[in-house]
């Protein structure tokens, strides 16, 4: 029992319904489904946890396409928090926009509170599906003037600046979360992932080298071994550095002094193996690291 | 609490009740005999006070849940390969999450 709950917890806290495979989904939705409606959920959580977990059976429902069940859970968190809780407005959007599409949904949102946060991420992101990318940005930026303190916001205006190619304002906006989560180790690496980006897109633009693309270079280096510091033997970060310190050894003439990287280089090599030896990380993480240490 | 430390601490507390016990006997037995009433604790109940409250601690360390990192770096470490990063909301962003695109993709490949 104790394993369901933490199981269920975990892809509470971490969202993970997000991102998995739909056969994980699955098998998720159904440990919920069994869990929620044999009502052991109510016997062995307290309100807080209880209710979390009707939240992930909420998502879990109306990803795999169980509109009925979802809308069950749904009307159980209604009865407990009322119309006007603030969660609960937003579930009901996102199943409005799911069953009965964008505009209904829109619809309903505007008739809830202008101060919501959620409320206000949810209008949003319906404008993401209509496909808008410059408008996208300026609600974004609407947004994260009114909430600067929501690390959230800034982290999805940087996904939507990367996605329009538009690199030195996405890696701004992941400074902004750097500011707010310092110890963001995932943030780190992926500034460094985008400083790459930008050389690319920088050596592209201006077929010879130039010193923008090494600083960008530099940069990436910089915040790679920032995440690496942070998180030990962090395979994301170290095949970070070793991208970047192999591409800044193929520079013909380095604008500064590049001889410390040759150097970096060796040290993320051994990091690699030795995680890769030892088999010191996620499954997923290991094939990574041996795609890169074979590439570069 | 595994049985070793459960026992070690059951002994450690009845020990410490007995010299508790004793040290209330011997005080008792001083006043009815008002013999020597300078007489000091006798050094069987200190030295048994001190083994119980060795013990004790012992029974308790024993006892206590597997250590965890004191390093930020460590403790990420673990979190990491766990899939439990405190900070994997930030790529994933639950509050701006695409459900139609979700759903989409679910059924497709549910096909």
């Amino acid at each position: 029992m104790t394993t369901i709950i933490d199981t269920l917890r975990n892809a509470h806290t971490t969202s993970s319904y997000l991102t998995l495979p739909a056969e994980s989904l699955q098998s998720l939705y159904d440990t919920s489904y069994k869990f929620v409606t044999s009502g052991a959920a109510a016997r062995s959580l307290h309100p807080e946890g209880l209710y979390n977990v009707f939240e992930l059976h909420f998502f879990l429902s109306i990803i795999t396409g169980k509109d009925s069940e979802a809308s069950a859970i749904l009307t159980t968190l209604t009865d407990r928090f009322g119309q006007d809780s603030h969660r609960v407005g937003v579930l009901r959007s996102i199943y409005l926009e799911a069953t009965d599409g964008p505009v209904k949904a829109l619809e309903f949102l505007s008739g809830r509170q202008d101060t919501e946060l959620g409320t206000l991420k949810r209008k949003i992101v319906i404008l993401k599906s209509s496909n808008q990318t410059s408008l996208y940005i300026s609600e974004l930026l609407k947004l994260v003037d009114n909430y600067p303190s929501d690390a959230e916001s800034w982290a999805e205006l940087a996904s939507a600046y990367l996605e329009a190619g538009m690199y030195a304002q996405s890696i701004f906006a992941l400074h902004e979360v750097l500011l707010l989560v310092p110890l963001a180790y995932n943030i780190n690496a992926l500034v460094g992932e985008t400083s790459l980006l930008y050389a690319s897109s920088l050596h592209a633009a201006s077929s010879s080298h130039s010193v923008a693309t090494e600083e960008r270079l530099l940069e990436a280096v910089k915040f790679f071994l920032r995440s690496v510091e942070l998180c030990e033997d962090y395979v994301r970060g170290w095949t970070g550095v070793l991208v970047a310190t192999n591409r800044i050894a193929a520079i013909q003439k380095p604008f500064s002094d590049t001889s410390k990287y040759k150097r970096l280089y060796d040290v993320a090599r051994k990091a690699l193996t030795k995680i890769v030896e030892t088999k010191d990380a996620s499954e997923s993480d290991l094939n990574a690291a041996q795609l890169v240490l074979k590439n570069y | 609490m595994s049985f070793i430390s459960t026992a070690i601490t059951v002994f450690a507390l009845l020990l410490l009740f007995h010299a508790g016990y004793s040290a209330y006997e011997f005080s008792h037995y001083l006043k009815h005999l008002t013999v020597n009433s300078n007489a000091t604790l006798p050094i069987d109940i200190i030295t048994e006070t001190i083994v119980a409250t060795g013990l004790f601690a012992l029974g308790q360390v024993l006892g206590a849940d597997k250590l965890r990192p004191v390093s930020f770096a460590k403790w990420a470490k673990g979190l990491e390969r766990e899939g439990k990063s405190p900070f994997s909301f930030l790529e994933r962003r639950p509050g701006y999450m695409n459900v139609t695109k979700l759903r989409e993709e679910y059924a497709s490949t549910k096909k």
